[in-house]
């Protein structure tokens, strides 16, 4: 069980530490089973699955991750509302992509909860996901993955320890080369960079 | 563009390392500075990939939090890995028969042919810093490039042993001394530099001593256990090149 409860500020200030006090605060929210399953009945009730439900709250959860290292969510509102919200408007935008409009919504978000018709939602085209999918590519797996821990705030002491490096400055080293080596990959092709442009 | 020239600053200004003075001077120079911009703007650039991957993993970790619990069956790929090991053993005898063969049908260069198959120069940069030693650094960069050694020699002797950029000053000036032809200082000078902590240079001299020890015709034991360190090395930035000179070398 997950002892460690959050509210709006410490959620928000969680997030953007990074580091493993982001992933604990993810689990903390996807722990909440009485709000997946609000997202759950919503999609259900909406010619979804339970399988459509559960991928609308995991990718709610990549979007609010998103909105909040990004700054678009402050913890102005309350997290789990905001969340529900996002969820609400993922499916509905699928929905009408395959044309099935006419949404009915059994479960209203309560009252401390306001409802939030347009959360800010960047959607990742398929164009979009393969340019940047074929860049990370590019660089290694040990490369990969202390980019993103480091692009987590997490601590060179941190990257060291997950990924069994020998030390410290050792992690230093690899994120340096490997940053590098992906921006000279960039440069080296003005064609990707301004595709790249195009899609963000 | 040599980007490196530009990516401490600038991984510096968008981790907030910098101070209020000196982010200022930075987006000034961002104004000025067109190869400064382009490399600003791939560090940009870079941060959206990186992010992708980020999204990617806690998309991951969802579903294994949602499968938690479940058995996962690994039968297939341990037959995937049984052919790749046959591959892999298949291209491993290759490269031993080549690596084992190749000294009896080439003839084995001297090392000063060694030394200019790998040494290079460092490329001069239009950065501009504001502080007195990073100006001296270019200025010594700008006369490296134009060959004017003594040149880059007085300007890099304006920076003292504890300036944080020190190492980096021994660095361009062990390239200096290659270009007076005074090994010796060059050697000291890379040593130094190797023995550091700086994570931009400190691989950089300990291959470019290396480097030296072949032009100075000093190779010895020690040097041979250095490069042995560095081929082995499979994180080091010169393995390869260390693990073919070690080739060439036999």
């Amino acid at each position: 069980m997950n002892a460690i409860t959050y509210t709006n500020e410490s959620f928000v200030a969680a997030i953007k530490k990074g580091g493993t006090v982001r992933q604990t605060a993810i689990r903390w929210l996807y722990d909440d089973k009485e709000l997946q399953q609000r997202v759950v009945s919503f999609v259900k009730n909406n010619r979804g699955n339970q399988e459509d439900g559960t991928d609308m709250f995991h990718e709610g959860i990549i979007v609010l991750d998103r909105n909040t290292r990004e700054d678009k969510f402050r913890g102005e509102a309350p997290i789990k509302g905001y969340l529900y919200s996002i969820c609400r408007f993922l499916w509905m935008n699928q929905m009408r992509k395959q044309e099935r409009v006419t949404l009915v919504d059994p479960i209203k978000p309560a009252q401390e909860e306001p409802d939030f018709e347009t959360p800010e939602v960047s959607f990742r085209t398929e164009e979009r996901k393969n340019l940047l999918g074929h860049l990370l590519d590019q660089l290694g797996e040990q490369c990969r993955k202390v980019l993103e821990m480091w692009k987590l705030s997490y601590s060179m002491a941190e990257i060291a320890d997950t990924l069994q490096l020998s030390n410290e400055a050792n992690a230093r080293k690899i994120k340096y080369r490997c940053h590098l080596a992906l921006m000279e990959y960039l440069e080296k092709n003005p064609g990707m960079v301004k595709q790249l442009k195009d899609v963000l | 563009m040599k980007i490196e020239n530009y990516y401490d600053r600038i991984d510096q200004y968008h981790t907030g390392e910098l101070s209020d003075n000196d982010s200022k001077s930075f987006e000034r120079e961002l104004n000025s500075n067109e190869e400064l911009r382009q490399a600003e703007e791939l560090y940009r650039l870079s941060l959206n990939v990186l992010d992708y991957g980020v999204e990617e993993n806690l998309r991951k970790d969802l579903k294994n939090w949602a499968e938690e619990g479940k058995e996962t069956s690994k039968g297939g790929r341990i037959i995937s890995l049984r052919s790749m090991i046959v591959v892999l053993s298949a291209a491993a005898s290759v490269l031993l028969l080549i690596f084992f063969a190749a000294p009896y049908f080439m003839p084995q260069p001297s090392p000063s042919e060694l030394f200019a198959t790998y040494y290079q120069t460092p490329e001069a940069s239009n950065l501009r810093g504001g502080s007195v030693p990073q100006n001296a650094i270019n200025a010594a960069k700008k006369a490296l490039a134009e060959e004017s050694y003594a040149d880059a020699v007085e300007d890099l002797a304006k920076i003292p042993s504890g300036d944080p950029l020190y190492i980096e000053a021994q660095f361009y000036l062990g390239h200096a001394m290659i270009g007076l032809n005074n090994l010796p200082a060059a050697k000291n000078a890379f040593e130094l530099v190797a023995a550091s902590t700086e994570v931009k240079f400190q691989e950089k001299g300990e291959w470019n001593y290396l480097l030296v020890c072949l032009k100075a015709d000093q190779w010895n034991d020690i040097c041979e256990a250095k490069l042995t360190t560095i081929a082995q090395d499979a994180d080091h930035s010169f393995s390869a090149q260390a693990k073919e000179l070690l080739k060439k070398m036999k």
